[in-house]
């Protein structure tokens, strides 16, 4: 059993198993047996912890991923393995979606990264600047001749969807 | 909501996740980001990888028939593509490690001419180039005693270094009259030295791209036991010193574009090396290590941080040499290294797209392209990966290299080779052919307007050749890569060979 203390305070227990898809906790744990001490992981909070232990709960018996030839572009590759059950479990509310990114980068569980990353992308997908502006409520801060320049730059992107 | 929105969201995301996600992206969509914000066009535009898919895409090559462009359009974009980038990364890389000493003769070929010092006399030859259509210069230059110089021949600049008062006082001067730069708006400033360096053990490194140069210093005294290095980045024309790091253990540098630096260290009793990009302008650090898998036993994972304030110790065991050679523009990486362990010595060459690398490093992990020795063969955009062996020797002939624009060029079994990368080079192709007969095999006029890319699909264009040359090369003898010419000069008696590529 791996015993963690997450930001708030809030101590969580899990299977070694569980704990070592976390690429920090498996560093932290070493390896070596129980550990009798909690890790303190001071970036996390415990409500996206336990976003995070229900993932890797679900994903305890996951054969290893197999490796992806490191030259191939990064698009490529997305959504692999990105089931039915993880579609769902990534259907959250934005800000709880960035700090799950965060914390998988943190924790280092990279199939968990990709998923939110991907859900990112997933939702920037089809849509206008201004839509994504104001989805994640961005200014944008361009120059009125800028601004000129994007519009040619949306007949571009529309070029290549058409 | 609108206050919280420097805190909420996207911009949350550090460089590599943003990254990551982008890469989800596919490519009208990317385009559309770059209208997001300021900060989105240039991440996007400055990504190389992200940039790769794009243009993989408008090259047609990843195109499925959707996007429905004709390929003058196609060619439009590209161009329009090309030319942004080459804005950002204009072709002004250069480096050596020439070292002016006195009497000393030297030599420098990724600048495209050659340099001759005798007893405060320079002597410079520019070499031809018919791809920038300049003819061949000879002209000298009388100096009082230098220390160190520096030479840029493209922006017709040449700096000393002078240590004075254990700092060095830098000059900028043009190259062709000795007088004071042009350019420059302090003519003088003094950039830190090693803390009691004498003469005979230092060593200067240096680059300059376009305005900043960045200058590694090292002092070695192995008789005292004394170690000390000094990184420093000035930009020349306004004297600022924009950088300067003190003792890390940075044995090589390598200058990535006009803000970014990518540095080696070695901390002592580790065994790995670490390499990271620094954005001198921001001062942000990209973190990454460059594990060595021959060692991985001996070798544990240390944090982020470690190189920025490891111990100092007087020698640094197991020291790492590592002459980068590296242009962004033409998207190649060959980085040599050797590394001096107690029972071991290792010597490896790793050529890389840039792309690849610059993902390795913003994804922080080790590099996976040393763990196999992959064959030329298998390297291509869905198995990226090559590495090599440094060529074989024979005994007591020192392999000598030299890099320049696509081309990088080694000694091997007494012959020079000159490894020639195509822009798009995207899969090595058989080179049987050229091996069957050993001469010099034309090479140039792979600019990127004669490729037939678009007419045939990407990866079955011709993009690297491996050129057997029929020179003999000696042990006493150096090569080099100037613009179209192979080089071979005589240690001796500095007479030069050239042979037109």
């Amino acid at each position: 059993m791996v015993t963690v203390v997450v930001s708030d305070g809030v101590t969580f227990t899990m299977e070694q198993d569980v704990a070592f898809q976390c690429g920090l906790i498996a560093d932290f744990a070493g390896g070596g047996g129980d550990q009798e001490e909690p890790i303190p992981i001071q970036a996390v909070n415990s409500t996206v912890m336990r976003k995070v232990i229900e993932y890797c709960e679900h994903h305890r018996n996951d054969p290893p991923q197999p490796e992806v030839p490191e030259g191939t572009p990064l698009e490529r590759k997305d959504r692999r393995g990105r089931d039915a059950w993880d579609k769902q479990f990534i259907q959250v509310e934005q800000e709880l979606l960035f700090e799950i990114i965060l914390a998988a980068n943190y924790l280092n569980i990279k199939p968990l990264l990709d998923l939110g990353c991907s859900q990112v992308a997933e939702m920037m997908k089809g849509k206008t600047p201004a839509e994504i502006q104001q989805m994640f409520n961005i200014v944008n801060g361009f120059t009125a001749d800028e601004e000129a320049q994007n519009g040619e730059g949306e007949e571009k992107a529309r070029n290549l969807n058409s | 909501m609108a206050s919280r929105s420097t805190e909420c969201g996207v911009s949350k995301l550090s460089s590599d996740l943003l990254l990551q996600t982008l890469a989800h992206l596919p490519v009208p969509d990317l385009l559309r980001c770059r209208e997001l914000t300021r900060d989105f066009r240039a991440f996007i535009d400055e990504s190389c990888s992200l940039q790769y898919g794009v243009e993989l895409v408008l090259a047609g090559s990843e195109d499925d028939g959707s996007s429905g462009l004709t390929a003058s359009e196609k060619r439009r974009q590209l161009r329009r593509y090309k030319a942004l980038r080459d804005t950002l990364h204009p072709m002004l890389l250069s480096r050596n490690k020439v070292q002016f000493r006195g009497d000393e003769k030297s030599w420098d070929m990724q600048t495209g001419s050659l340099v001759l010092m005798r007893q405060g006399n320079l002597e410079f030859t520019q070499f031809a180039s018919a791809t920038r259509n300049t003819p061949k210069r000879v002209w000298e230059l009388w100096l009082d005693w230098q220390d160190f110089i520096a030479l840029d021949p493209r922006q017709d600049l040449l700096i000393t270094f002078q240590l004075q008062q254990g700092r060095f006082r830098v000059r900028i001067l043009s190259m062709s009259t000795g007088a004071r730069h042009p350019s420059a708006h302090n003519s003088e400033f003094y950039i830190p030295a090693p803390p009691g360096a004498d003469l005979d053990h230092l060593h200067l490194e240096y680059s300059v791209f376009e305005t900043k140069v960045t200058v590694l210093c090292t002092y070695t005294d192995h008789e005292l036991g004394r170690y000390y290095e000094v990184l420093c980045v000035a930009n020349w024309r306004t004297g600022y010193v924009l950088l300067s790091r003190h003792n890390q253990h940075i044995t090589a540098f390598c200058v990535l574009d006009a803000n970014r630096i990518m540095i080696a260290t070695t901390p002592p009793d580790i065994r790995a090396i670490r390499l990271s990009i620094l954005d001198f302008t921001s001062h942000y650090e990209e973190p990454t290590h460059l594990l060595l898998p021959e060692f991985s036993d001996r070798v544990s994972w240390y944090s982020a941080a470690i190189g920025s304030n490891c111990q100092r110790s007087a020698t640094s065991p197991g020291r790492l040499t590592l002459p980068f050679h590296a242009s962004q523009t033409d998207r190649i990486f060959v980085i040599e290294f050797s590394i001096n362990f107690e029972d071991e010595n290792l010597q490896r060459t790793l050529i890389l797209p840039s792309w690849c690398l610059e993902r390795a490093l913003v994804q922080s992990t080790s590099i996976p392209y040393l763990h196999t020795d992959v064959p030329w063969e298998e390297w291509g955009p869905r198995n990226t990966r090559l590495m090599t062996e440094r060529p074989s020797t024979s005994e007591g002939q020192t392999a000598d290299s030299s890099a320049t624009g696509m081309r990088y060029v080694t000694i091997e079994n007494g012959f020079a080779v000159v490894n020639d990368f195509n822009r798009f080079a995207l899969r090595h192709t058989s080179d049987s052919e050229l091996m069957e007969n050993p001469l010099v095999k034309i090479v140039s006029g792979s600019s990127i307007a004669d490729l037939p890319f678009f007419k045939r699909p990407i990866t079955t264009s011709v993009p690297y050749r491996r050129i057997v040359t029929s020179l003999p090369v000696s042990a006493t003898q150096r090569v080099g890569v100037a613009e179209d010419y192979l080089v071979v000069i005589e240690d001796d008696s500095w007479s030069l060979e050239m042979l037109c590529l």
